[in-house]
């Protein structure tokens, strides 16, 4: 698993937030650029509608998640928004600041992991469409979603394993998006819809 | 009984899937994790057997945040004694409020 250096990440830090897991760090990396990119932007909106604790809130996020991926010079400029707008003191300032660090350092990241991007195996079918087997991992996820299980982006995997080349593709990846959100409630409506087009096609 | 059995079970509740994922890795070998994204999915899920033994909960969510989620399990008597810890600084005040 290749982990590029990159500027303004604190490699080892993030590293040991994560257990040593390189390829969840990754990930969260990652999904960082993505879910955290737009950041400045949804926060000079709720500042401009007057939604001050929207505008705190979203800086808390990309203060938090930074500060547990090691993203340092990101975290200390999200922490120095927060109080500006809680103090309304300065807080323009702060904002341009943030917005800045917080561009250069998406765009970093987003550099990176492209560059140093290894291609994923091309996967094997490996083996034909079993019924049962579908019916067994799809009851299992089912299980795990209503309990809130941890575990579930795991056994999605077998389900994953299970389906393909039955179930298509779009609805697999709607359902791991909605694991990986932990929107569980989500993730049991379309584990519904992966049952009924199995049931369909060989019930 | 199975090892997997014998472990804890610690609700994390936080709306950002980031934290979850970070500090689900560092308690996943030593704890049975369970997840809650949002306040009002916590209390559905606190009240699931088996009940959590601990409950880790973000103080800033949207919606319902973290002092009215742990406000409205101390009302229940089934949630009441499973101990909270809040995951994000906040002011002591507040804190030594709720309890």
């Amino acid at each position: 698993m290749v982990l590029p250096e990159i500027v303004g990440i604190n490699l080892a830090d993030g590293l040991k937030r994560v257990a040593g897991n390189r390829q969840l760090y990754r990930d969260l990396l990652g999904e960082f650029a993505v879910k955290q990119g737009n950041a400045a932007a949804e926060i000079s909106i709720a500042l401009e509608s007057g939604n001050l604790s929207l505008a705190e809130r979203i800086a808390h996020t990309v203060k938090g998640v930074a500060g547990n991926l090691g993203i340092a010079e990101t975290q200390r400029v999200a922490e120095k928004l927060v109080m500006a707008i809680r103090e309304n003191e300065k807080v323009s300032a702060a904002q341009v600041q943030f917005a800045s660090v917080m561009d250069a350092q998406v765009s970093a990241i987003e550099k990176a992991l492209l560059d140093s991007a290894s291609p994923r195996p091309e996967k094997m079918p490996t083996s034909p469409f079993n019924a049962e087997v579908a019916a067994v991992a799809i009851a299992r996820l089912r299980i795990l979603l209503e309990a809130g299980d941890g575990d579930a982006d795991e056994l999605f995997l077998s389900l994953q394993d299970a389906v393909e080349g039955t179930v298509e593709k779009t609805h697999l990846e709607g359902l791991s998006a909605s694991i990986s959100d932990f929107d569980f409630d989500a993730a049991l409506v379309k584990l519904d819809e992966i049952a009924n087009r199995c049931t369909t096609k060989w019930g | 009984m199975n090892q997997a059995d014998q472990k804890k079970t610690v609700l994390l509740v936080d709306d950002t899937p980031a934290n979850i994922k970070t500090v689900k890795a560092i308690l996943r070998d030593l704890y049975k994790i369970r997840v809650a994204a949002s306040g009002v999915k916590a209390l559905e899920m606190a009240r699931i057997a088996p009940l959590p033994d601990l409950i880790l909960l973000d103080v800033l969510m949207p919606g319902m945040d973290g002092y009215e989620v742990c406000k409205q399990l101390k009302l229940v008597p089934e949630t009441r004694d499973i101990p909270v810890i809040f995951r994000r600084r906040t002011s002591r005040r507040k804190q030594r409020d709720l309890l």
